[in-house]
């Protein structure tokens, strides 16, 4: 049910979109069992939403992967990462490795689009009624708030969301990998 | 549901060498009972592969602290290709376990253990006032004292491993890069 409008306070995403473009040679099913595995490890939940496969253009075939990934932190709010990857005018190309072993990877383009954002009241107990989702209302903007952004956001923002991006960018080559920096926020 | 609040979120220590594994397992069992925490051991397995052992350690130590609050601390050591190796210690040749280990700490401050304010969103909300305004100080320095015991346990395991004998130059490894993934 939705609030009355006058002091409705929404939670808003901590991060705008965050891209990643790149051109060249990348091994697809890599950089798939590294995302799974980061978020695996931070205790987030994976999912594979869409899949996409295009019909092959006079470039390449055009695919598109949906990814999302959820973590309940508390009972009241998650965190939810969605990712959209668009990869087009590819080819597989073989290549040799330096121990002299052949693998098949994609060239072509890669287009990634992130998006992060801390969802609260995710069970939904809030909107049973019109008081309730006043309340709830009441409750982001006199009593949690001051958490939500300093706290869950940040922590969203610069433990979750960047560093991700930050290392997808490592695990495509696009950066150097003795980058320190991903690990100034969490020194644990 | 309750309101369980997460404190320490997933402290990540890795390592890999000699250690062993029934001294690691006495070591934290003896600090969590000096801090007064009673143990639930979730999981225990141990699978025997052509690499060595495979174990998975999952404890779920509390500490009643209040009527309504206590403290919970899930503690995931994962083992994999353990084996006996030969060692010398005071000039004499012993076996001593040899393996990687990863252990991950979480603390939760389960500050409604009987469920009393669940039933709707109204006591929850009276609740929320109640932890963030009435009974603040007290609920923050709760999970203070939280924070400072997962902490200590993973110094003290830190020590158990004798983790501090080992160097990573910096141009190299990054500081504290082994902590976080």
């Amino acid at each position: 049910m939705k609030p009355f409008p006058f002091v409705h306070k929404e939670m808003q995403p901590p991060a705008d979109i965050n891209y990643i473009q790149y051109k060249g040679i990348w091994d697809m099913d890599d950089l798939y069992k590294f995302v799974a595995s980061h978020f695996s490890r931070n205790k987030f939940k994976f999912y594979e939403k869409k899949l996409i496969h295009k019909r092959p253009g006079p470039h390449g075939p055009e695919t598109y992967h949906v990814w999302e990934a959820k973590r309940d932190i508390e009972e009241y709010y998650r965190y939810v990462v969605k990712i959209f990857l668009h990869t087009f005018d590819t080819q597989d190309v073989e290549v040799v490795m330096k121990d002299g072993t052949k693998n098949i990877f994609t060239k072509g383009r890669l287009w990634i689009q992130l998006t992060g954002k801390v969802v609260t009241d995710y069970e939904g107990i809030w909107e049973e009624s019109s008081f309730y989702a006043n309340l709830r209302n009441f409750y982001h903007k006199y009593i949690i708030w001051k958490k939500a952004e300093s706290v869950w956001w940040d922590n969203m923002h610069y433990n979750v969301f960047l560093k991700l991006h930050s290392l997808i960018k490592e695990r495509l080559k696009m950066e150097s990998e003795g980058l320190e920096s991903r690990y100034f926020n969490r020194m644990r | 549901m309750t309101e369980l609040r997460l404190t320490v979120d997933h402290l990540r220590l890795s390592y890999n060498g000699p250690f062993d594994a029934n001294e690691l397992y006495r070591n934290i069992t003896s600090l969590l009972k000096e801090k007064g925490f009673d143990l639930e051991t979730q999981k225990e397995f141990e699978h025997h592969t052509k690499d060595g052992k495979q174990i998975e350690w999952q404890l779920r130590p509390w500490k009643q602290i209040s009527d309504n609050l206590r403290y919970l601390i899930k503690i995931r050591i994962l083992i994999s290709n353990y084996n006996k190796v030969d060692a010398v210690i005071d000039k004499k040749k012993v076996k001593i376990g040899s393996g990687k280990a990863e252990v991950y700490l979480d603390g939760y401050a389960d500050l409604d253990q009987h469920n009393r304010w669940e039933y709707n969103p109204f006591l929850q909300f009276l609740r929320a006032l109640y932890n963030n305004f009435i009974y603040k100080i007290y609920t923050e320095r709760f999970e203070q004292r939280l924070t400072y015991d997962a902490h200590h346990l993973y110094n003290y395991i830190e020590q158990t491993f004798n983790m501090y004998k080992h160097y990573h130059v910096v141009s190299k490894v990054a500081p504290f890069a082994h902590t976080t993934n």
